[in-house]
This record gives structure tokens, C-alpha cells and sequence, in this order.
């Protein structure tokens, strides 16, 4: 019963940091690692900052 | 689920069939009760059950023939998002987080306020009409776009309209797209102006978002990058606190500084439109937006349960005599087509094709997901449609058109509504109107059009029955209204801001500069244009003397269906180009149905000679009032007179224009598909060639025992996983 509560909970937070996009830092990192292992990556503050620049001037609709 | 095998997908089994015949009997039974009771009064459970085993019965064998059969979704081909990766905008992204990002950007206060006016006719044309809409027409044309769209790289609607109709087509549905967008703009704003005029608690709380979003903002960006989940949280809070100290100024000397007028409150919004389409986004626009989303799934999450827990009974009849006679308070016009235009979104909503093809299809993992996230996420918004149309509908019937008849039925105090609402044939005295108001703490209630304090009011009657008895009754109420402006705003300042790029967008074609992102003068110029068009709209809905919502509205829903009409002539044209004409019907009747409401309605709104509906008519009748000198009521003045003969011009004007551009794209569209069933024309398809798969990825919610397999595959090294895949091997 707990062990099926934790993993539950661990699901819903992943879930949830996967969807409010807290996780792209960790997946751009997994992306370099594979795609281009030695060359440097970004610090998180300039990839945030840079990943939230980048809707500066792609905006996406929101519906009613 | 069971740790024994289950059985491979589509096999038969005599417990999956059982299973199957109980949910087609469950939902045939729910659906007699509600059509056959008259005169009885009806369990909201009824409405669940209809919806819920429709939907799931639409979700496995119609979805899932549309995918195999119609579309031929191809697992084995790579998606943009695979072909494309560049971690950015194309990328793999998990089936349940790629719907519940699609279902945000969907989803607004469009299902939530369309029932709440159609419910003047009764519970059942819309419910019939919310629910098997969105199965043949709404969640099918949302997954055919988004399909369409991913084999195309992610192209916009426009492009797939230009590129598979041609130019003139092309041009129409653009235009349309912007013209949707400023009537779409302006009527959500009025439903927030008209929920916030007079109200000092709702107008702090939602006064209050702005500095807490700027707070969100600089905290993101400076203190804790990327750390969203927490800046949400203390949002969230601060958010709350905001709607209680609501309360306490709503009681203080402080009330008046925040009792704003309607035309007041069009200044503040159009303020914070340009304000919010000419900032960077990390300082308004972001933050604001996941503070609405959160609001937005936890209020709807939070409706359903409040429902579930309270099983409410409903005071609406099935069918009122405004159904026939069309002479409805809240919306003037029959029936047919008027229900289908004032529910838009939650049945059919043409505005969803343009985030299927948006960034949806770009992050689309696997070719067979379109079912579950262009048709399930539809699916969803629908329940949230009929979630508000119980909502509205358990409300006291004298109170229910109090509230959404406009002031030039009602009038302005108790005793004028009382009389005015025994005219229509029911029955609330001064009194229980006052009784009412107070309930929630609000000065008035009479003629609060546009459905959110309406709803506002059922769901604060919902929840305080679930959680927090009476006395939480006018904090719920303030909730709903500040969840409902919240994210109505934020589809506000989005709007603007994409509405702006559009127009850099067109203009840079003519001058090159204008396309520029960084140049100043030509983004503070596009924006002041966008929000002067939705600006002025939303300034002549408001003082409208014969009220905004009803007038405006329906112009909304036309141009919202209007633009279904273009997403469905394009996915018919595809579908006829590529070959499968024998399975066209399938976006073809919806798209004949749709026109055939959309026209019949411009026809009432153009041609129509009562001038209650036709807006030709009504600007006649005025005209002759104002040759003649003399003030009709409801208008007060001759100033209102002649405002009356303007504003009916400009919305018949408008009522042609997009008469005009659904004609336009489907003759264009009708040539290019006689052209190429004649023979007379070599179809050429715009899509992007196949290239084979690495990647693997359940279809559905839950992994098949073929997905299963797959992992293991996948982990003995052959394949690729996806991001956020891992959690699979719990399951």
C-alpha cells in the first residue's frame, strides 16, 4: 500500500514536472550527452533564459 | 489491470465484449431517461452517464477507425518530432504530457460560457448537440488537422490551406484566421468586463494577478531559474490570498477605488493587451500563463468532483418554449441553427485547428497518438461543456434569466427584474433576487450576462454543497469569477501577441522591416492595430443599449465555426487528393453540416426581417426611429439610437464578410476536388516523404501487451526510447 502510494506520487510529480517543462533543462543535457558529448553545455540560468527568450517571438495561441 | 497477459489489442474476448455491451447499454438507458422525462425534474448523474459511455464508445470504435482506416496512421514512419529533433520546437515528447499540453491550449472559458446561454433553451438541444458534435465533427476535425499537420512538418493551417486549395483559398482562411481572432479577442473580454463591472472583490483579485505575475516572472528569471513548479505554487497561493483579501476590501472603505465602470474596465484591458503583447514574455505573459493553467485544471478537475460528490438535480426543463418560438431573452433566434453557433467550443470549435496545427504536431512521438491526443483532449473539453451546462442548468430557472436576460429587458433594480421575469413566464420575487446577490456577496446579479457569473453561481452552489457549506458560498463564487478572467486574460494578451505577429507577418511582405521582431516602431504599431481592432469591439459590446453578449455572441460562434469550416474543407480536400474519396464522408458530412449552420445563421443574421435576429432589420428599424426623432427603448436617448443603426451596421457588415470567406473557400476547394476526381488533374500532395522509424511508443494511455513487448526490444538496445519513456516500466 505505501510502495503503491510513493509510486504514485513519484508518477504525478514526474508528470508534473514534465508537463510545467521544470524537466528541460535535465532533457537539453541528455540531448547534448548523446548528440554532441564534448562540447560544453549552457549553465541552467543562460538555457532557462534562453529557452524563455525563444516565446518572446513564438507565441502560441491559447483557445477559449 | 491484472498481472496475468492480457489480450492481444483488438481480440475479442467474451469479457471485453460484456464489458462493451454494458457500457452501450449503461449509455443507451441514460440517454432515454433524458430524453423522456418531461415535466420531472432529471439527476445531473444522468448527463454523466450519457457523455462519459458515448465517449468512450466514440473513443474506441470511431476514433480508432478514423486513425486505421481513414488516416492509416503508420507507426513504422518518423514523425517530425523524431526526424526533426532539435530539442527546441520539434521534439519526442511523451503521449501524456504532450495531451495535457494540448488539452491547455485548447481549453478556455469558450465551454464553459457557450452552454451556460444555450441552456435558455434547455438542457437537452445543447447537451445532444455538445456530445455528438464532438464525436462526428469537433474531436474529429481536431484529430485530422493535427494529423494532417504532422505529416506535413507542422504547417499551420493557412499553408495547408494554400498549398493543397490554393492561393484564393490560401488568402480566405487567412483572413478568416484574423478576423476569428479579434471577434474571438473581444467577446471573452466582454464576458470579463461584464463579470467585473461593479464588483470590487472580483475586480482586486483579478487586479492582483498582475503584480503577482510580475513577482512570478522575476523570480523565475533571477532567482530560481526553471524552478516553474515552485514559482506556481507560491502563484497559486498568493493567488488565493488575493481572492480572500477580495473579501475584506469588498467590506472596507477601499470598495469604491475598485468598483470600475464597464467602460473603465475596456480601458484597463486594452492597457494590458498592449502592455502584454509589446513586453518581454518572462515579465507578464508566462508567468501568467502557467498560474492560469494550473487554475484551469485544478477548477475543472475540482467542478467534476464537486458534481460527482453532490449529484445536483436540475432545475432546467429539457426543452423551454424558447426552443420553438425563438424569442429567447439571452440570444434571439430559432433552434436550428442558433444552439449550434452558441456552443462552439466543446462541440465543434474551428479555433483548436490552429494548435493542431501549431506546436502539437510537432512534438508528437508516434503517428498513431493523434487519437489519443488530437480526439481524446477534445473528448475532454466536451465533458468540461457539459460540466458548465449542469452548472447553469441547476440554477432557479427566475434567477437563471434575471441574471442573462440583458438590462433592456431587465432593468436595473429588483423590482424591474422581479416584474420583467413573470413576463417571461417564471417566477423570482425582489426579495429572493436581493437574497441571491448577497448570497455571494455581490451588490447586483440582475443582467450579469455572458455566462461566467452565471456559472460562477452554479459552481459556487456546487462546491459550497461539496466542500465548505454555505458560508464559503461567496468565496466559491469569487473563485469561479477570478479562474474564469484569469484565463480568459491570458487567452487576451496570447491572442494579441500571436494576432500581432500575424500582421508583422503579412506586412513584411510589403515592407520588409515591419516583420522585424526588434524593431520597435513596428511592434508597438501591430500591437496598438490589434488591440484597437478587438478594442473597439469590445467598447461597442459594452455599451451596446441592446446588450453586448447578445449581439456579439452569435457573431463569435459564426466566425468560430466558420473556421471549421475551412480546417474540414482542407482535411476533405487531402483526403480526396490522396486517393481515399470512399473514405471522405467522414470530414465531408461534418463540413456540410457545419456549413449548413453557419450559413443558415448568417442568412437570420443578414436577411432575417425581425430585427430582435437580423441586423439589417434592426438597423432599419432604428433609422426610421431616428428620421422620425423619436427614442424606441430599450434605447434611452438619440445618441443611443443612432449608436443602435452603427453598431448593427458594422455587425451585419461583418455577418456578410464571413458568409463571404466560408463561400469562397469551399467553391475554391470544391473546383480542386472535381478537378481531381475528373481526372483533370494530377493530385499533388504537399506531404513530407516517409522515412522509417527508430523510435518506439505506446499508442494509448496504457501500454498494450504489444507495447510490452516492444520495451523489451527497445531495452535489449534496437530501438530508441523517449524522454520521460522510463515511467512506462513501472506500469
Amino acid at each position: 500500500m505505501t510502495a503503491w502510494a510513493g509510486r504514485t506520487a513519484s508518477r504525478l510529480l514526474w508528470y508534473l514536472r514534465e508537463v510545467m517543462g521544470e524537466n528541460a533543462y535535465d532533457h537539453y543535457l541528455e540531448h547534448r550527452r548523446r548528440g554532441h558529448p564534448d562540447e560544453p553545455v549552457l549553465s541552467r540560468r543562460e538555457f532557462e533564459r534562453r529557452r524563455m527568450d525563444e516565446r518572446d517571438t513564438h507565441p502560441e495561441t491559447r483557445c477559449c | 489491470m491484472t498481472v496475468t497477459s492480457p489480450p492481444a489489442s483488438g481480440r475479442w474476448t467474451p469479457r471485453r465484449i460484456a464489458v462493451w455491451a454494458a457500457v452501450a447499454l449503461l449509455g443507451a438507458v441514460a440517454w432515454g431517461v433524458l430524453a423522456l422525462a418531461r415535466g420531472e425534474s432529471i439527476n445531473a448523474a444522468w448527463l454523466i452517464v450519457a457523455a462519459l459511455c458515448s465517449y468512450a464508445i466514440a473513443y474506441r470504435f470511431y476514433a480508432r477507425f478514423i486513425a486505421n482506416r481513414v488516416l492509416g496512421v503508420d507507426d513504422r514512419r518518423a514523425t517530425p518530432a523524431e526526424r526533426l529533433n532539435n530539442d527546441a520546437d520539434f521534439h519526442p515528447t511523451d503521449r501524456r504530457v504532450l495531451y495535457g499540453h494540448h488539452f491547455a491550449a485548447i481549453a478556455g472559458a469558450g465551454p464553459l460560457v457557450g452552454p451556460v446561454l444555450a441552456a435558455q433553451m434547455g438542457y437537452l438541444p445543447g447537451t445532444i448537440w455538445i456530445i455528438f458534435g464532438v464525436i462526428f465533427a469537433g474531436a474529429v476535425q481536431d484529430m485530422v488537422t493535427l494529423f494532417f499537420s504532422m505529416r506535413r512538418d507542422g504547417k499551420s493551417l493557412g499553408q495547408m490551406a494554400r498549398e493543397e486549395i490554393g492561393p484564393l483559398g490560401g488568402v480566405a482562411a487567412l483572413l478568416a484566421v484574423f478576423a476569428i481572432m479579434m471577434i474571438l479577442l473581444a467577446v471573452l473580454a466582454l464576458v470579463v468586463v461584464n463579470a467585473l463591472a461593479a464588483s470590487p472583490w472580483g475586480t482586486f483579485s483579478l487586479a492582483m494577478t498582475i503584480p503577482i505575475a510580475l513577482f512570478m516572472g522575476f523570480y523565475l528569471r533571477v532567482l530560481r531559474p526553471g524552478r516553474v513548479i515552485e514559482t506556481t505554487a507560491i502563484g497559486v497561493s498568493l493567488l488565493l490570498l488575493a481572492i480572500v483579501l477580495g473579501g475584506v476590501i469588498d467590506n472596507s472603505s477601499l470598495a469604491d477605488a475598485f468598483t470600475l465602470s464597464p467602460k473603465t474596465l475596456v480601458a484597463c484591458l486594452v492597457i494590458y493587451g498592449f502592455a502584454a503583447s509589446v513586453l518581454p514574455v518572462w515579465m507578464l505573459l508566462a508567468p501568467r500563463d502557467y498560474l492560469s493553467t494550473f487554475m484551469k485544471v485544478g477548477t475543472i478537475g475540482l467542478l467534476a468532483v464537486g458534481i460527482l460528490v453532490t449529484l445536483p438535480v436540475l432545475q432546467n426543463e429539457a426543452v423551454t418554449k424558447f426552443a420553438s418560438s425563438g424569442k429567447g431573452p439571452v440570444f434571439a433566434g430559432p433552434l436550428f441553427p442558433f444552439v449550434f453557433i452558441i456552443i462552439a467550443c466543446g462541440a465543434l470549435s474551428g479555433f483548436h485547428s490552429l494548435i493542431a496545427s501549431g506546436t502539437t504536431p510537432k512534438m508528437i512521438e508516434k503517428e498513431s497518438q493523434v487519437r489519443m491526443i488530437g480526439y481524446g483532449a477534445m473528448l475532454t473539453e466536451s465533458f468540461v461543456a457539459v460540466m458548465a451546462m449542469i452548472a447553469a442548468s441547476i440554477l432557479d430557472r427566475g434567477l437563471y434569466f434575471a441574471m442573462n436576460a440583458p438590462a433592456g429587458v431587465v432593468g436595473t433594480t429588483v423590482q424591474s427584474a422581479s416584474a420583467a421575469v413573470t413576463n417571461l413566464g417564471f417566477t423570482i420575487t425582489p426579495d429572493q433576487l436581493q437574497a441571491a446577490a448577497q448570497a455571494v456577496q455581490e451588490q447586483t446579479l440582475i443582467a450579469r450576462t455572458g455566462g461566467a457569473p452565471t456559472l460562477a453561481v452554479g459552481m459556487s452552489t456546487i462546491f459550497s454543497g461539496a466542500f465548505g457549506g454555505e458560508a464559503l458560498k461567496a468565496f466559491w463564487y469569487h473563485f469561479a469569477i477570478m479562474f474564469e478572467a484569469l484565463f480568459i486574460l491570458t487567452t487576451v494578451d496570447a491572442g494579441t501577441r500571436v494576432g500581432r505577429f500575424m500582421l508583422q507577418d503579412t506586412l513584411g511582405n510589403v515592407w520588409k522591416p515591419m516583420s522585424r521582431p526588434s524593431w520597435r516602431p513596428g511592434v508597438y504599431a501591430t500591437s496598438a492595430v490589434v488591440v484597437a481592432a478587438w478594442g473597439y469591439f469590445l467598447y461597442v459590446g459594452v455599451t451596446d443599449p441592446l446588450g453586448g453578449i447578445n449581439q456579439l455572441f452569435p457573431l463569435f460562434g459564426i466566425a468560430n465555426q466558420l473556421l471549421a469550416a475551412v480546417a474540414l474543407t482542407v482535411a476533405t480536400t487531402i483526403l480526396i487528393k490522396s486517393g481515399r474519396v470512399r473514405w471522405a464522408w467522414v470530414t465531408a458530412v461534418p463540413l456540410a453540416w457545419d456549413a449548413a449552420v453557419t450559413l443558415s445563421a448568417s442568412w437570420y443574421k443578414i436577411f432575417s426581417s425581425d430585427p430582435l435576429i437580423g441586423f439589417f432589420a434592426q438597423r432599419d428599424k432604428y433609422q426610421a426611429a431616428l428620421d422620425a426623432g423619436k427614442v424606441i427603448p430599450p434605447a434611452k436617448s438619440l445618441d443611443d439610437v443612432s449608436q443602435i443603426v452603427t453598431n448593427s451596421t458594422v455587425d451585419g457588415v461583418l455577418s456578410i464578410l464571413f458568409a463571404a470567406l466560408i463561400i469562397v473557400v469551399i467553391v475554391d476547394a470544391a473546383r480542386v476536388w472535381a478537378q481531381t476526381l475528373g481526372g483533370r488533374r494530377e493530385p499533388v500532395l504537399a506531404e513530407t516523404p516517409a522515412e522509417p522509424s527508430r523510435l518506439w511508443a505506446p499508442s494509448g494511455l496504457f501500454p498494450t501487451a504489444e507495447d510490452r513487448a516492444r520495451q523489451a526490444e527497445q531495452r535489449a538496445g534496437q530501438l530508441v526510447g523517449t524522454r520521460g519513456s522510463h515511467s512506462e516500466e513501472e506500469g
